[in-house]
């Protein structure tokens, strides 16, 4: 369990590390299907929220 | 989620809806249209090193480009959201950070008399002092690269979304009063005022408003506002029936509009 411990905190603060680390520049939009077409640079300045969902 | 990009939209908050489940076109436009969403929803997109087990899962940006918080919900969310959009403005000036000319910098925060700002940079880049001279170039080169970015955002929605494109203008002309952006804003935004297309936009806009908020009005049953549930719909019969009415008016009276479409969109769920 000890080991385990050891093992699995560092790859957590890593992944939470990572998590905090993002930017902006991380995202590739995709292709637009609704809404308005913005790009990277349109959403420079802006607050963004980027939510990954789905219809089922 | 979609009303909260209508009641910060103006102020600088986006939101994108990444489809994560290979859905078809058909699909997301059906669930786009029943639930209003009018954000930008896109399929193949990524965001690298997210870390996501399920959905909906969120991160939220700040103007700086850096998340602010990994997946904030309901009241968290919208807190943080106009927490971070009283920083929107102060982007404008760029990262800094400034010393000698903290106290334009602070301008630039609150958002005001920008077009004044430019003018005391402009005879500030020329100062014997060298610190104070290189800070002014600094900011004033982000001050101009910000106000051009937000006019060509501006007038690139001039043919789809003309009343948001003049909103934009209009706002711009103020920020900048006494810069040639603002001048250039201001000219745009007279420009396409005058455009009787854009009036009739305006007009059917201010009514789409009105029934917009009796939306937002309407009582919720057991949490719920689905338009399709029976018990919502009879403790707001009324009510229901006046933005029907409404959405008809719209409609008949403004065709072709944004606005218009809006309507229809609106009518096909609560009809």
């Amino acid at each position: 369990m000890r080991t385990q411990t050891r093992i699995l905190a560092p790859a957590l603060l890593f992944c939470c590390a990572m998590a905090s680390a993002m930017t902006l520049d991380d995202l590739s939009p995709g292709r637009t299907v609704d809404g308005p077409t913005l790009t990277l640079k349109d959403m420079k300045g802006k607050v963004v929220f980027v939510n990954y969902w789905g219809t089922r | 989620m979609a009303g909260l990009y209508k009641k910060y939209e103006e102020q600088g908050f986006h939101i994108i809806g990444l489809e994560c489940q290979n859905s078809s076109n058909a699909d997301i436009e059906k669930l786009v249209k029943e639930k209003g969403v009018t954000f930008q929803i896109t399929t193949g997109g990524n965001l690298k090193g997210a870390n996501v087990s399920g959905i909906p899962h969120g991160f939220l940006f700040g103007p700086d480009g850096k998340l602010a918080v990994d997946d904030p919900r309901g009241k968290q969310l919208e807190d943080k959201v106009k927490e971070l959009l009283k920083d929107v403005a102060g982007m404008m000036a760029g990262p800094g950070p400034y010393k000698k000319l903290a106290a334009l910098a602070a301008q630039v925060k609150a958002g005001q008399g920008v077009g004044a700002v430019l003018k005391a940079l402009a005879q500030k880049k020329d100062s014997k002092d060298a610190e104070e001279a290189a800070e002014a170039k600094t900011m004033y080169e982000a001050i101009k690269s910000y106000g051009q970015d937000q006019l060509d955002t501006a007038l690139s929605k001039k043919d789809a979304h003309p009343v948001t494109s003049l909103a934009r203008l209009d706002k711009l002309a103020l920020q900048f009063a006494g810069d040639e952006l603002g001048v250039k804003a201001k000219q745009e935004g007279d420009t396409l005022r005058k455009d009787p297309k854009v009036k009739k936009e305006q007009e059917a806009d201010t009514f789409m408003k009105q029934l917009d908020s009796m939306v937002n009005q309407l009582k919720p049953v057991r949490g719920s506002k689905d338009p399709k549930d029976e018990a919502f719909r009879k403790v707001n019969a009324s009510a229901i029936q006046s933005i029907v009415a409404g959405c008809q008016g719209i409609v008949q009276r403004y065709p072709g509009t944004e606005a218009s479409q809006k309507a229809e969109e609106l009518m096909g769920q609560y009809r």
